[in-house]
């Protein structure tokens, strides 16, 4: 048995640039989101007639509310960052149900999503304590924890985005190990056959899609979920907003 | 060039296109999800705050004709009562009218039936006044036919007498 775990495929070279098959993926997803938002958002009324258009309010105010209690109806504008956030996690990881190289199984991809959430955190920050009162919280609550409180914050994108690495590369890893080990499992009891049927991997059927419901349906819905719950809290934290 | 990058190689690009792509996203489902979807919410919440508004309005009016039909309402019942007691006041003075009228002619009545028994009487006394009369006469004829005496007087006075009781 070889199992071999690596990065992302590369496709071709862009002005020095690699561009994988993660990028063309999330370009992909983008691109259906798009159509999709275009196919919902069609012919709207006001008193609906379609159902797309029922489904199409349904998601939004279901995106604003869990944003408006989650953090303040304050933040009621974050709705499209936390939706897009939750889309392209949730049909990245669910990508691998198509044999494709998850999106989220590449640090890249989830270290951008969690610098961008954590500049956001440090300018809420600002915003709410201002640039003098953002740094001397770093010496607080005395000047010798200084470092530690740097650390701390740096903490957030870097745990943010290993989170969410580990959860989906742990469940394309054990789901490749268990697959490879079915594989030589069906070898050993069918390879004595004449002919195909030696060939046939019969134990691969079944256990692989019961991992594969909580790896690439289950834990790739909760993750996502997880990464913007996060991503809401530390904002209205940064923030400092009351309910 | 490899043909897979390593398993956790971080590049500096692919961050940054990983995070292109998530502002990309969001500015996408901003503009065509939840902007049109929103400016119809909105549109609705006018419509009905509209209809609600449209409905309080009509409520008023209505509470204002309510109140003006009222006030009618006890004009007319008002009015009413003063025409039955104008109609009931016509008819006690008409009725009295009646009966003083009735009462005028049945003393009309009175007086012409005791103009009549009087008229009657008198002329039955004339008419007794001429028999007598024409008694007197008989006798006095009577008397004429033969000489009187005293007997003879008080006889014929007396037979006259007698005659005038037979009457």
């Amino acid at each position: 048995m070889n199992i071999e775990v690596t990065g992302a495929r590369i496709l071709f070279n862009f002005c020095g640039v690699n561009i994988t098959e993660i990028q063309v993926i999330s370009w992909t997803i983008i691109f259906i989101v798009f159509v999709l938002c275009r196919w919902l958002c069609r012919g709207l009324k006001v008193k609906p007639e379609a159902k797309r258009q029922i489904m199409a309010e349904y998601i939004v105010t279901s995106v604003q509310n869990l944003v408006g209690s989650t953090m303040s109806k304050a933040f009621e504008f974050f709705s499209p960052f936390i939706f897009a956030l939750m889309v392209l996690s949730s049909l990245s990881s669910l990508s691998s149900l198509l044999t494709f190289k998850p999106p989220t199984s590449d640090l890249n991809t989830l270290l951008g999503w969690s610098i961008l959430v954590f500049l956001m955190i440090i300018y809420y920050k600002i915003k709410s304590m201002g640039f003098g009162g953002y740094l001397k919280s770093y010496t607080e609550p005395i000047a010798v924890l200084t470092p530690f409180n740097i650390l701390s914050d740096l903490a957030v994108p870097v745990s943010m985005a290993f989170r969410h690495f580990g959860n989906v590369v742990s469940g394309v890893v054990i789901s490749s190990l268990v697959y490879g080990a079915l594989a030589s499992l069906s070898t050993c009891v069918l390879g004595s056959l004449p002919g195909i049927l030696s060939q046939i991997p019969i134990f691969q059927l079944g256990l692989p899609a019961v991992l594969s419901i909580y790896f690439d349906l289950f834990s790739s819905l909760l993750q996502a979920f997880i990464f913007c719950m996060l991503t809401m809290v530390y904002i209205k934290m940064a923030a400092n907003v009351e309910q | 060039m490899s043909e897979y990058l390593d398993f956790i190689d971080i590049d500096f690009w692919h961050i940054v296109m990983s995070m292109g792509n998530l502002v990309i996203l969001t500015a996408i489902v901003k503009k065509f999800l939840f902007k049109p979807v929103n400016d119809i919410l909105n549109k609705r919440k006018q419509e009905v705050d509209n209809f609600y508004f449209d409905a309080k309005e009509t409520l008023a009016a209505a509470q204002k004709d309510k109140t003006t039909y009222e006030g009618k309402l006890s004009a007319a019942d008002k009015e009413a009562a003063e025409i039955i007691n104008s109609a009931v006041q016509k008819a006690d003075k008409l009725t009295q009218d009646m009966i003083a009228d009735t009462k005028e002619k049945m003393n009309i009545l009175v007086k012409k039936t005791e103009s009549d028994i009087e008229t009657k009487k008198r002329n039955s006394v004339l008419e007794m006044k001429n028999e007598i009369s024409g008694l007197v006469i008989n006798l006095a004829e009577k008397v004429v036919r033969r000489e009187i005496t005293a007997d003879t007087h008080n006889e014929l006075i007396n037979v006259a007498i007698d005659n005038l009781y037979d009457d």
